[in-house]
């Protein structure tokens, strides 16, 4: 989906639909007494209704300042310098940009050949798609085996130094090539030494950003809970390690391969949605139950779970940014396979070149696990112009959507408090203050999807949860995975209404300790009683009729 | 060292490093068949002793082990291949022999210890599991197989819900039970957590 108008379109004097309180789960916050954190403090009331604009287009995106432009990505994208991949750089940039995307990472696997012949390469060819695709911003990154964790997103943005930051860091501390070395055991062998090189890895990236070596760079963990590697401790650890703006900012809220769970008999491959549903392993971490290694409605289960790893995080007060990615190796329903003899095709082959031959186009359709880029998942963000850095001080920032199939056109979330009606309010990845004994008004405003999305659907967007929880401080356990006091204060439903923008209101009155709130809006299909996405099912997990939508949080402090 | 009377443990720690309980079950299931050992539980375990995590794997053995041959032909046997090695004799405390350097020692003790008591272990072969070859209620698993439990990893199960073995049937030792996590599968089924097919090692 291609957001780059100013947001939300000046379209929202249009009468917008009917949209209903169905539930108030936390109806009556106030007398459930002081014990629950959330407390009278944040006793509140809903409203959501048709609503007119008498002050005309409503405020946009920022406070002060410009406004944002929403513009849709995804960072983790595998080419043929993946020795499991197969496609060119110009061939995703094409998609992408065919899909609605402004921005995109390629992303390939750490390995020794990937550091000694790919990484030049690779930069040749973004050189050269930049040039092809003006109107898409594409950057050079790296899929990172973290040492001791799992794998993760990084990337810079252009710069004298990006080539040679990129190949230092991956030399330096990839695991693939730390354990090539022995000074690991393996990439992701569960010890302080390895933790400590990806601490060291992310402050090395912070050290060539502060030399001017590249204007920023970022770091994202992918596919968190697929094998349980990265503790709640390492993600603090890897939030924390460096000092000042931050390298280490988030992670997958949804993984990529997200047809991978398709049935076999609607022609996938019949496998696990994202290709989850691991089993611990040696190097996971204990305190992750069985329970943790499934996404659910295609998500994390460390985002699914209203009160778990991604809200213990959160509840500390600071950002976390939860994305969504393609990780597109061999995409769905393509044709391609790869280029040149049959001993060119094999890893030994990559081992030795750090690539690829091009692909060629001849065979029948084949199942995969992947979407292109774009076509089922964006990473929205809200940025401050169409520039390599907006973007990712964006992503930085936690101005991000991350959206399934289309299932909303724009949203924009505002918590308002300065007494008005939440027009002006703050938005998300942003934090306002308020007095003590205030009232925060919270409005979402929600543009319903206009046309089909990539699978030839239009979207309904059935509810959406305003989830919130206080903000507790610094945890002092670093493997808390819980925050009890967090949960779904309020839903919404919403229904078919193509095009149109409903507001969603919600009042908080005398707010006495801060918070943060967030949001996530489903189609409806795939819940619980409690309004919880399901467990994805082995082999029968079509991501098309189960789509989400996962806001990142605005916080509120109180003075 | 004559044979001694009781049931036979044997602990093994490869002590390669590896930490792949996959790869370790088919390593060790091929040196029981090359040695004409019989076991009839055979489990691999995730051993951590002085800050060294490594996977390690135990056998109950039933036959050969305890007549002619002897435990220290076996374990000569062993030393070949596996730097540590261990034998548990009934409820006994301490091995009766054993073999290979101090840290894998300790790696083969452990593993056979988690399994003889029933704490730890991840079996590969267990009593039964050749009859758990297609799909049955998860009620009559105890009935006809060693594992004591189907445990939901998510969700719920009644009696009558059909589990769906799928050839991989990996059951994990856990306070006493022999306990087989199931997970939610298509058309209302339920399919054993661990697939036969993880993704897990490759690039994705």
């Amino acid at each position: 989906m291609s957001h780059d108008h100013p947001h939300p379109p000046a379209t929202t004097d249009e009468p917008a639909v009917d949209a209903i309180t169905r539930r108030r789960l936390l109806q009556g916050l106030g007398a459930v007494g002081a014990g629950l954190a959330l407390s009278p403090t944040m006793a509140g009331s809903a409203a959501a209704a048709p609503q007119s604009n008498p002050q005309g287009p409503p405020a946009r995106g920022d406070v002060p300042g410009r406004p944002y432009l929403y513009l849709g990505g995804d960072h983790h994208i595998h080419t043929k310098y993946s020795s499991d991949a197969i496609y060119e750089v110009g061939q995703h940039a094409a998609k992408a940009r065919e899909f609605g995307l402004d921005w995109m990472v390629i992303t390939d696997h750490g390995s020794v050949a990937h550091q000694k012949f790919s990484v030049t390469e690779t930069a040749e060819d973004v050189a050269a798609t930049r040039a092809a695709q003006p109107d898409l911003l594409v950057y050079h990154g790296l899929e990172w085996n973290i040492p001791g964790g799992e794998h993760a997103t990084v990337f810079v943005a252009p710069g004298s130094g990006d080539v040679a930051t990129l190949s230092e860091f991956e030399f330096r501390y990839d695991g693939a090539l730390l354990s090539s070395r022995k000074e690991i055991a393996r990439a992701t062998e569960n010890s302080s030494k390895a933790e400590n090189l990806a601490y060291e890895g992310l402050r090395f990236l912070a050290a060539q950003r502060a030399a001017g070596a590249v204007p920023d760079a970022l770091m994202l963990a992918n596919h968190v809970s697929r094998r349980g590697l990265d503790s709640p401790h390492e993600l603090r650890g890897y939030r924390d390690a460096t000092s000042g703006d931050r390298i280490g900012i988030g992670m997958e809220g949804a993984p990529g391969h997200q047809a991978a769970g398709i049935p076999k008999a609607q022609g996938g491959i019949g496998d696990d949605r994202g290709f989850y549903g691991n089993t611990a392993n040696p190097d996971s971490h204990p305190g992750y139950g069985p329970e943790s290694y499934f996404t659910y409605g295609g998500f994390d289960d460390n985002v699914t779970q209203v009160g778990g790893v991604w809200d213990s995080l959160l509840a500390e007060g600071l950002p976390f940014t939860i994305t969504t990615t393609s990780d597109a190796h061999f995409v769905h329903e393509e044709r391609f396979r790869r280029g040149g003899t049959p001993e060119q095709r094999t890893s030994a082959y990559y081992n030795t070149t750090g690539q690829y031959l091009p692909p060629v186009e001849d065979q029948a359709p084949q199942p995969a696990g992947d979407f292109w880029p774009g076509f089922y998942g964006s990473t929205l963000v809200a940025a401050n112009g169409r520039s390599y850095t907006a973007v990712m001080d964006g992503l930085r920032r936690a101005r991000v959507y991350a959206v399934h199939g289309r299932l909303v056109d724009a949203v924009d979330f505002r918590v308002d408090a300065t007494g008005s009606n939440g027009e002006k309010g703050v938005t998300v990845g942003e934090r306002t203050v308020a007095r003590r004994g205030s009232n925060i008004a919270v409005t979402i405003s929600v543009t319903l999807p206009s046309q089909p999305n990539f699978h030839g659907d239009l979207p309904v967007l059935a509810h959406v949860d305003l989830i919130g929880g206080p903000v507790t401080g610094p945890a002092s356990d670093r493997d808390s995975k819980t925050a009890p006091a967090t949960r779904v204060i309020e839903t919404f439903e919403v229904g078919r209404a193509p095009g149109k923008t409903v507001k969603l209101r919600y009042r908080f009155r005398n707010v006495t300790e801060p918070f943060y709130l967030r949001l996530r809006g489903s189609d409806g299909r795939q819940l619980d009683s409690s309004g919880n996405p399901l467990v994805d099912v082995f082999g029968d997990a079509d991501p098309w009729v189960d789509l989400w939508f996962y806001s990142n949080p605005i916080f509120v402090d109180v003075t | 060292m004559t044979p001694q009377p009781g049931m036979l443990w044997l602990g093994l720690d490869p002590a390669d490093g590896g930490v792949d309980e996959r790869h370790l079950e088919h390593q060790v299931l091929d040196l029981l068949v090359g040695l004409h050992i019989e076991a009839d539980l055979v489990c691999t375990h995730v051993v951590t002793s002085q800050g060294r995590t490594c996977v390690a794997a135990s056998a109950r053995l039933t036959g050969r082990a305890a007549g002619p041959l002897g435990e220290t032909a076996l374990l000569d046997a062993l030393r070949e291949r596996w730097s540590g090695a261990a034998v548990l004799e009934g409820p006994a405390d301490e091995p009766s022999v054993e073999t290979g350097p101090r840290g894998a020692r300790t790696g083969a003790r452990t593993a056979v210890a988690q399994a003889r008591d029933g704490l730890a272990g991840r079996a590969v072969r267990f009593p039964g599991q050749e009859t758990l070859d297609g799909p049955l209620p998860v009620a009559a698993v105890p009935l006809v197989s060693a594992v004591t439990a189907v445990i939901p990893a998510v969700g719920e199960l009644q009696p009558d819900t059909v589990l769906d073995p799928s050839g991989h049937v990996r059951p994990h030792f856990e306070e006493g039970r022999l306990v087989l996590l199931v997970r939610p599968g298509p058309a209302g089924i339920v399919i054993p957590v661990e697939k036969l097919n993880e993704h897990a090692c490759a690039g994705h």
